[in-house]
C-alpha cells in the first residue's frame, strides 16, 4: 500500500517533470547589472597661484612673495606693477604691470616683466601638469605690434643647473611663451610644463666665451626659486626685425597650476571641462575659500538683504573649453548633452548655521544661445551635510527664468558649456557653510 | 434421480451469465453419467490410471457422487468461488476422469493461479480417451484443452539459478522447499507465478533469494558464495537457454536478482543514497534561502539606488550592487545542480529502498540498460 502510494506520489510522469522543473525554477532569480560607467566629467585639480583679489601684491599661494616687476635694458626702460580693473571675468581686479621699454643700439632686447620670488622653500611644480593664466595686453599709441611682442613665463631655479657658469647677474630659466594678440581683451592661456625648456639665448656660448649653464626640467620643476611674467620683444626668439620701442599695459589674471590625478587621468572617453572655479554676486566677501585642489568646494557665509534688492548668491562652475595646442589659447566650447538622459554628481553640503538642508540650484548654461543673458536649463535639488549622490534626469531640468522667454531646451542641451552649483539668500537669511561636489557623471 | 437431474440441469441451462458456457458441460456430464463407454481411459498426472477392472468396478455411487460434485463444481465455477469449484471438480475427475471434467478442473486451477497444475490437467485431458458418453462432447472438451493448454503454457514463468562462487555439484538446491538436482539448476524452472523462495546451501554457507514472479515472466537468480556478496557483479545478459517447460519464446530479458547479503546492501545502499538526498535536499534548500536572502538585499538596493538621491557613493554602492548580482547570477546553476542531485539521489534511494521490499532485490550496480527500463515498466 505503501509502496502504491509512493508510486502514485512520485512517477507520474507529470509530476516527476513538476518535481524536477520546480527546484530548477526556484533557484531562478531575476537580475541584471546597471552600467555605472557613464561619461564622466572630467576636470584638472586647481592649484591658484594668485587671482589677485586680495589687491594687496601678495600672491594667494603663501609660499610666493610680492610680486615685483623690472624692465630690460635697464638704462632706458621702465617699469611698474600693481592691481588694476577689471579682473578676467567676473573677477574684480588683475595684476598689472606697465612698460615702457626702449631699445639704443647694441642692446639684446626690450622687455619686462612681473615675478614673485618663494618665500622660504623652493617651490615644487613636479606634479602639476599645466601652468595657466589669463592676460591682457593694452598697447599705448600704436608702437606695439603685435607679432613682435612674446609673453613669456619663466620658472627660475638656478639649483637645477648643471654643467657652465652664466653670465654674472644672468639667471637660467625654464621658459614657454604665447603670443598674446595686442587687443586689450581678455585672453586665457595654458602652457604644458612638461614643454618648458631654456629660452634659445640660454644655448651654447655667449659673445663673452661663456657657456651657460644647463638645467634639468625635473629637477627644475621641483625646486622652483621664482615665476615670473614677462613681456619681450620677439627678437631673441628669431624675430626679422625687434621693436625699437614698446609701451603699454599687461594685465595677468587667474595664475593657476593644474594636476589631475591619478583617477582623473585614468577616465578614458571622458568629457573634459576646466578647472571649477567660484563667484559671489554681488561681491561682498561672503566668499570665503574656494579649494579647487581636490573635490572643488565653497565656502560662505552671507546675510541676505533687506527687502527690495536681489539676493546675493554664490556659484561654483566649471566650463567648458578648447585648447589650441598652437597658440595655447583656452577658448569657451561647447558639449552636446542630448545623447544623456540624467546628469549624476555626488555632493555634500555642510552648514555652519544649524540647517540641516539647503536649496542649490543646479545649472546647466548655454551661454552661446544668448551670449548677454546666461540662458540656461536648471533645477533645484537640496543637498545636506551626508555625503550623498544625485541622479537627476535631464528631462526634469527647465529652462531659467532669464533671459524672459527663454524656452529652447533642446538648444541649451546640444550647447552646454557651463555646469554650476548656485545657492542665493533670501532676505533676512544667514547662509553658511561648505559645498562640495564631485564625481559628475553623465548616463 | 434422473428427473431431477434433468430438472436441475434445465434451470441450470436458463440462467442468464453463464448459459452459454456451462451447457456443453451439462450435457456432457448428462451423457457421461448415462454411462461411460468402457475402455475410456483418462490419463494423467493427476487422474488415477484405469485399468479395465478398474473401470468395471465403477460404482453407481461414484457416478452419482462425480456427477453432483461437477455440477457443483461447475456452479462454484460460475459464481467465482474457484476455490471450491477447483476442489470439486478435481474430486469429480478422480472420480470420473472424463475430458470435460478435466477440462473444468484445469480451468478451474488456472483461475486458482495454479499454472503448473493446470498446464498438467491440460495434458491429461489431451490423453484421455474420448469414447465416454457422447463422443462429440468429449472431443470438443480435448480440442479445449489443447488449445487452452497452448495458451496457458504462454503465461507460465519461469525461473533460471545461477550460482557464483559455487559450482552446482557443491550446492544443494530448494525452491519453495522442493530439491532440486544439480544437473536441473542450470535449467528453467516452470513455476506458478507469485512469491517463491530460492535456498542454496553449500556446506556451511546458505544463500536465500526470495523473488516475486509474474505471469510470463522469467528471472534469472543469481546465488553468490564465499566473499563476493558485498556488491554483487552484473551477470551477463546474454539470454538464457529456455527449456521446453518454459515455453518462453518471448519472455522479457532477465533480471538480476542477488543473494540476501545483496539485499542488505542495496536497503543499505537505498538509505545511503537517499540519505545524501535528504542532505543534499537541505542544502538546496539552505543555498536557495541564502540566495533568496541575497536576491532581496539586491533588489531592495536596486530600486533605493534608482532614486534621485542616494546616500553615500551611487557608484561604489552600484558597483557592490552589481558584484552581488553577479554573485547571486553565479550561485543559481550551484542552487539547481543540487535542487536536481538531491531529487535524484531521493528517488534514487526510493527505488532501491522499493526494490529491497519487492524482495527483488536488484543489485543497482546489476541493473543493464535494458533490464532496468523492464522493471520499470514490469512494475510502474
Amino acid at each position: 500500500m505503501v509502496m502504491a502510494t509512493q508510486k502514485r506520489l512520485l512517477f507520474r510522469p507529470y509530476r516527476l517533470g513538476l518535481a524536477l522543473v520546480l527546484p530548477v525554477c526556484c533557484g531562478c532569480f531575476e537580475t541584471q547589472p546597471v552600467d555605472t560607467r557613464g561619461v564622466q566629467v572630467v576636470w584638472p585639480l586647481t592649484r591658484t597661484i594668485d587671482d589677485f583679489e586680495s589687491g594687496n601684491g601678495l600672491p594667494s599661494w603663501t609660499l610666493l612673495g610680492s610680486w615685483g616687476c623690472n624692465a630690460w635694458p635697464a638704462e632706458t626702460s621702465a617699469a611698474e606693477c600693481g592691481v588694476a580693473e577689471p579682473g578676467s571675468g567676473d573677477a574684480g581686479v588683475a595684476g598689472s604691470l606697465s612698460f615702457d621699454l626702449t631699445r639704443e643700439s647694441g642692446d639684446d632686447g626690450l622687455g619686462a616683466q612681473i615675478y614673485s620670488f618663494r618665500r622660504s622653500i623652493p617651490l615644487d611644480l613636479s606634479r602639476y601638469h599645466g601652468f595657466g593664466f589669463s592676460a591682457n595686453l593694452e598697447p599705448r599709441d600704436d608702437q606695439l605690434i603685435s607679432n613682435q611682442v612674446l609673453l613669456r613665463v619663466r620658472l627660475d631655479c638656478p639649483a637645477a643647473a648643471t654643467v657652465g657658469v652664466s653670465p654674472q647677474g644672468e639667471r637660467v630659466v625654464l621658459t614657454s611663451a604665447v603670443r598674446p594678440p595686442a587687443d586689450g581683451a581678455w585672453h586665457r592661456f595654458e602652457l604644458d610644463l612638461n614643454a618648458f625648456t631654456q629660452p634659445a639665448w640660454q644655448q651654447g656660448r655667449t659673445g663673452d666665451g661663456f657657456e651657460w649653464e644647463r638645467i634639468d626640467r625635473e629637477r627644475c620643476l621641483a625646486a622652483v626659486d621664482s615665476l615670473g611674467l614677462s613681456i619681450e620683444d620677439a627678437d631673441l626668439e628669431g624675430a626679422v626685425e625687434g621693436a625699437p620701442a614698446m609701451a603699454g599695459r599687461l594685465m595677468v589674471d587667474e595664475i593657476d597650476l593644474y594636476e589631475m590625478d591619478a583617477e582623473q587621468r585614468s577616465v578614458e572617453g571622458g568629457l573634459n571641462f576646466s578647472g571649477w572655479s567660484c563667484r559671489e554676486r554681488p561681491e561682498a566677501g561672503g566668499l570665503r575659500e574656494c579649494d579647487l585642489r581636490r573635490a572643488p568646494s565653497m565656502s560662505f557665509t552671507m546675510q541676505g538683504n533687506d527687502r527690495g534688492q536681489d539676493s546675493p548668491s554664490v556659484v561654483l562652475c566649471t566650463h567648458a573649453h578648447r585648447l589650441d595646442q598652437t597658440t595655447h589659447e583656452v577658448t569657451a566650447d561647447t558639449r552636446d548633452l542630448t545623447a544623456f538622459e540624467s546628469l549624476s554628481f555626488g555632493a555634500q553640503f555642510m552648514p555652519d548655521a544649524p540647517e540641516s538642508i539647503r536649496r542649490f540650484t543646479v545649472r546647466l548654461g548655454c551661454r552661446e544661445l544668448v551670449p548677454s543673458s546666461l540662458p540656461a536649463l536648471q533645477r533645484e535639488v537640496e543637498l545636506s551635510a551626508e555625503r550623498s549622490s544625485y541622479t537627476l534626469p535631464l528631462e526634469s531640468f527647465t529652462p531659467s527664468p532669464y533671459p524672459l522667454g527663454f524656452d529652447n531646451v533642446e538648444g541649451c542641451l546640444a550647447r552646454m558649456d557651463e555646469l554650476c552649483f548656485e545657492t542665493q539668500v533670501q532676505d533676512g537669511e544667514l547662509a553658511s557653510g561648505t559645498l562640495a561636489i564631485d564625481e559628475v557623471v553623465l548616463r | 434421480m434422473f428427473v431431477a437431474f434433468r430438472s436441475s440441469r434445465r434451470s441450470f441451462c436458463t440462467r442468464g451469465t453463464c448459459r452459454r458456457v456451462l451447457c456443453g458441460v451439462c450435457a456432457g456430464l448428462l451423457v457421461q453419467m448415462n454411462g461411460p463407454r468402457a475402455g475410456a481411459e483418462p490419463v494423467g498426472e493427476v487422474a488415477p490410471r484405469r485399468t479395465e477392472n478398474n473401470d468395471s468396478l465403477r460404482s453407481d455411487a461414484d457416478r452419482s457422487k462425480a456427477r453432483t460434485l461437477g455440477y457443483a463444481g461447475v456452479e462454484a465455477y460460475a459464481a467465482g468461488d474457484y476455490e471450491q469449484a477447483a476442489l470439486a471438480l478435481e474430486e469429480s475427475f478422480r472420480l470420473f476422469p472424463v475430458p470435460s471434467l478435466g477440462l473444468w478442473s484445469a480451468r478451474a486451477l488456472v483461475k486458482l493461479g495454479k499454472l503448473i497444475e493446470a498446464e498438467a490437467r491440460y495434458r491429461a485431458v489431451a490423453a484421455l480417451s474420448a469414447d465416454v458418453g457422447d463422443p462429440s462432447v468429449q472431443n470438443a472438451g480435448k480440442a479445449d484443452a489443447a488449445r487452452e493448454r497452448v495458451a496457458l503454457s504462454m503465461r507460465i514463468p519461469s525461473l533460471s539459478v545461477r550460482l557464483t562462487g559455487a559450482s552446482p555439484a557443491e550446492v544443494s538446491l530448494t525452491i519453495d522447499g522442493l530439491s532440486l538436482s544439480s544437473d536441473q539448476i542450470h535449467l528453467p524452472q516452470s513455476l506458478n507465478p507469485g512469491r517463491h523462495t530460492v535456498v542454496g546451501v553449500r556446506r556451511a554457507e546458505r544463500s536465500e533469494v526470495t523473488l516475486e514472479l509474474a505471469e510470463q515472466q522469467h528471472r534469472v537468480v543469481s546465488l553468490r558464495f564465499a566473499d563476493e556478496f558485498a556488491l554483487p557483479k552484473a551477470p551477463p545478459s546474454e539470454p538464457t537457454p529456455l527449456g521446453p517447460a518454459a515455453l518462453t519464446a518471448a519472455s522479457p530479458p532477465a533480471l538480476s536478482p542477488a543473494v540476501d547479503s545483496a539485499n542488505g546492501s542495496l536497503q543499505t545502499w537505498g538509505y545511503v543514497v537517499g540519505a545524501a538526498g535528504v542532505v543534499l535536499g537541505g542544502a538546496a534548500v539552505a543555498h536557495y534561502v541564502w540566495n533568496q536572502g541575497r536576491f532581496d538585499s539586491w533588489q531592495t538596493e536596486h530600486r533605493a539606488l534608482r532614486a534621485e538621491r542616494v546616500s553615500g557613493d551611487y557608484t561604489r554602492r552600484q558597483q557592490l550592487n552589481n558584484q552581488l548580482q553577479s554573485s547571486i547570477d553565479g550561485a543559481e546553476p550551484v542552487g539547481v545542480a543540487l535542487a536536481l542531485s538531491a531529487g535524484a539521489c531521493l528517488a534514487s534511494g526510493l527505488t532501491l529502498l522499493m526494490l529491497h521490499a519487492r524482495g527483488t532485490s536488484v543489485s543497482a550496480s546489476a541493473l543493464g540498460p535494458s533490464s532496468a527500463q523492464l522493471d520499470l515498466r514490469g512494475q510502474w
